[in-house]
């Protein structure tokens, strides 16, 4: 059996009541953490072998083997069936097996033959065509990296060509869903559906940082200059994320001279079609008085 | 999030071609377009503080002159820069406001966008010389040396210039100061162009040919040495040229004639003779008035030039031909008998005969012009200046001035050649024929050999 372990989702610090992101970079890995474990080992005891008990019904076959993960040395140790029954297995006890309550799960090679995990991912309401294969590791444990998907609908091209007020980069942005179920030799199982939409960003992020584009949720504008700098004469425009859970937002520019005195306030009520997406926002130089230096933005 | 605001600051270059390209670039700190009737104007005018007037002073002379080109956002364009636009806002040196113009060919209303021609290649000259050397007599022209001139991606008219003393021809014929050639599709073909020094003025006469047009500029180094003219036996010329021409042309200087020179009459004569102490219309030994020695006389010369007229034997052109050089010599006076001949004055080579002769109109004879009015007492030299500016030394005898040498004067009052020369001041030799048919002013010199003229 694989269960969802991990996903990359992130609840913004400081947030009342509580708020998660769920956006994230697709230049950076997007992993969700799966574990493959056909049993929970509730407790071991002394029968001059070695008698585990677990939360499963019956495990393996008399004479064939499990895997059995020990934490302390943090791998798996390959045992013996000596019998097995509903709710326990007893292995044969050699001089040198170490019987301890670190033993944490089985995993049953016969039960799942050549087992592995399957991913099926629906992208802006389309299912992928092909679905992602990931192998568990020796432990079981399965780190599958979706990024690849995502990346793969991402364009060079912005949508935003600095004429309307505001346009939608659907070419760098969107939202998934994810599937999963485990398959093995002669399985039958159904696709378990991770029950969150997830929003994906044309943005780096190392490994480190993690894929997360949590600052972004809340609508800081999605720039890394503490103080962008505009260029009358060139093309410029901000974007900024519109999460899903504000219906409405209105972008405000305030310009001021070089002695903080106000030139002029514009606002514009954006179009919601943006929502869930990266929006591009202009900036008209011809609103620029000549002796502007600089503009404050924010959106309400 | 606050924006920082970067306005543009407005960037012009300018480059043009002299000896290699040359670029400037400057802020603009307004500009507008105006409109002539054949081209738009550009007026740029210069941030604060960007020229010294010093600086601009240079780049307004240099860039006047040159065909310049202007970036704009589709590359480099042609223009022309006006200089007498340039102008400031005030009188500061530094800071001022600076305007200027810049002809930007353009169709008139082609306001936006600014349409500007594609640029042109530079524009060349090629000169096959550039420096000649002549030598010549004062108020001679000099020989004749020739370049040649041709020019290609040429946009102006092609101007060559001479300086004071030079001329030029297209035609070897025709002699000016200034040729303008016109290009044809922006080619100029390879001609000749004809060089002479022609100058009053005796010492070194060194210039330059300017050969310019639009974004090029050739000079030809001139060097020339003009040297004092000596007159050995002067010109000959027939009796109608003492005489005021029918065109009102005279043989005197009209200057010097405000001074007093003319042609001496016989009046004149008689005064000379009387004041050298001869008795008139009697035989006389003229020892005082002719040169001395066998340079100018044949052996037997008497002359003593005590009086230093310098009278010397340049014999006589007559229906035969040229004859008596070294040995006698014939001075033209402007009076004539009343029948119509003419008075000289007759000088031999030792004396023995009349000194007064009565002439024909159709002989060559010498001319020595007289001042009886001069400033000058007895034995002062002075000078007399020619139509041509020939200058001649002058000797005065008691109230008399008198040219110390035979006229050399080939032009009129009104400049114009005697004829005997042509148009262009060369000398044309005239046949026996026609010499005598003459009934106006006519020149020559003896043996038609300008080397009896000077020395």
């Amino acid at each position: 059996m694989i269960t969802l372990e991990g996903i990359p989702a992130v609840v913004i610090p400081d947030s009342s009541p509580a708020e998660t992101s769920y956006l994230v970079a697709t230049e950076c890995p997007v992993i969700f953490t799966f574990q493959k474990k056909d049993a929970s080992i509730l407790s071991v005891t002394d029968s001059g072998n070695a008698t585990i008990n677990h939360d499963m019904g019956v495990i393996g076959v008399n004479g064939g083997e499990i895997l059995v993960y020990d934490m302390q040395l943090d791998k798996m140790v390959k045992l013996t069936i000596v019998s097995t029954v509903n709710g326990s297995v007893t292995v044969a006890r050699s001089f040198e097996l170490r019987l301890n309550s670190d033993w944490k799960y089985i995993i049953s090679p016969i039960d799942t033959p050549n087992a592995y995990l399957e991913i099926r991912l629906k992208i802006n309401g389309v299912y992928e065509e092909t679905t992602r294969r990931f192998s568990p590791s020796p432990n079981g444990v399965i780190e599958a990296d979706i990024s690849s998907s995502l990346q793969s609908k991402i364009k060079m091209d912005k949508v935003g060509a600095y004429v309307n007020v505001s346009d939608v980069e659907v070419n760098q942005s969107g939202k998934f869903q994810l599937e999963y179920r485990e398959r093995f030799d002669g399985d039958t199982n159904a696709f378990t559906v991770e029950p969150h939409t997830w929003y994906y960003a044309y943005a780096v992020r190392s490994k480190e940082q993690g894929c997360n584009l949590w600052e972004y949720w809340n609508g800081k504008f999605f720039n890394l200059f503490d103080k962008p700098t505009y260029w009358l004469g060139t093309p410029f425009d901000v974007q900024f994320f519109w999460k899903p859970t504000k219906n409405s937002i209105t972008f405000e520019r305030k310009n001021y001279d070089a002695s903080g005195g106000l030139l002029s306030t514009k606002t514009d009520v954006l179009n919601n079609a943006g929502k869930g997406y990266l929006n591009s926002i202009k900036i008209d130089e011809a609103q620029i008085e000549a002796i502007c230096d600089y503009i404050e933005i924010k959106l309400i | 999030m606050r924006i920082a605001v970067k306005h543009r600051i407005r960037i012009y270059y300018l480059r043009w071609y002299y000896e290699g390209w040359h670029y400037w670039a400057f802020r603009g700190a307004a500009e507008t377009l105006t409109t002539t009737a054949l081209d738009l104007k550009y007026t740029i005018q210069l941030g604060d503080d960007q020229l010294t007037k010093r600086q601009l002073n240079a780049i307004s002379g240099l860039l006047g002159s040159k065909y310049i080109h202007l970036l704009t956002d589709d590359g480099w364009k042609q223009c022309t820069m006006n200089p007498t636009t340039f102008g400031f806002g005030s009188s500061n040196n530094i800071g001022a406001n600076v305007t200027f113009a810049l002809n930007v060919w353009a169709k008139v209303g082609a306001f936006t966008p600014l349409v500007l021609p594609d640029i042109l290649p530079p524009p060349m000259l090629y000169i096959s010389k550039y420096a000649m050397s002549f030598t010549a007599k004062q108020g001679m022209p000099s020989d004749v040396q020739t370049y040649t001139i041709k020019g290609e991606n040429i946009i102006s008219n092609v101007q060559i210039n001479a300086p004071a003393g030079w001329e030029i021809s297209s035609d070897n014929a025709a002699w000016v100061t200034g040729i303008t050639i016109s290009p044809i599709g922006g080619v100029v073909s390879e001609r000749t162009i004809y060089v002479r020094m022609n100058s009053a003025t005796v010492g070194e006469n060194n210039a330059f040919i300017a050969n310019t047009t639009t974004g090029v500029n050739k000079n030809i180094v001139v060097n020339g040495v003009v040297s004092e003219v000596t007159i050995k036996y002067g010109l000959l010329y027939n009796w109608y040229a003492t005489q005021i021409q029918s065109g009102g042309q005279s043989i005197v200087n009209p200057a010097e004639s405000a001074n007093g020179w003319k042609v001496p009459t016989q009046s004149d004569r008689e005064l000379l003779y009387n004041n050298a102490g001869y008795v008139l219309d009697v035989m006389n030994p003229q020892i005082k008035l002719k040169e001395a020695g066998i340079i100018y006389w044949n052996i037997g010369n008497n002359g003593e030039n005590t009086l230093k007229l310098n009278i010397k034997g340049g014999g006589s052109r007559e229906a035969s031909g040229f004859v008596g050089i070294k040995n006698y010599h014939e001075i033209f006076l402007q009076t004539e008998t009343a029948s119509n001949i003419p008075y000289a004055m007759l000088f031999k080579l030792n004396g023995g005969t009349s000194s007064v002769s009565s002439s024909v109109k159709n002989r060559g004879a010498g001319i020595r012009l007289c001042n009886p009015t001069t400033a000058l007492t007895d034995g002062q030299v002075g000078t007399y200046t020619g139509n041509d500016g020939s200058v001649y030394r002058t000797i005065c005898i008691e109230s008399q001035e008198w040219l110390a040498d035979n006229l050399v004067e080939t032009k009129w009052s009104d400049g114009t050649y005697i004829d005997g020369f042509d148009s262009n001041g060369y000398y044309v030799a005239i046949s026996k024929v026609d010499w005598e048919a003459k009934t106006t002013g006519a020149v020559c010199a003896y043996d038609d050999d300008l080397n009896n003229v000077w020395e």
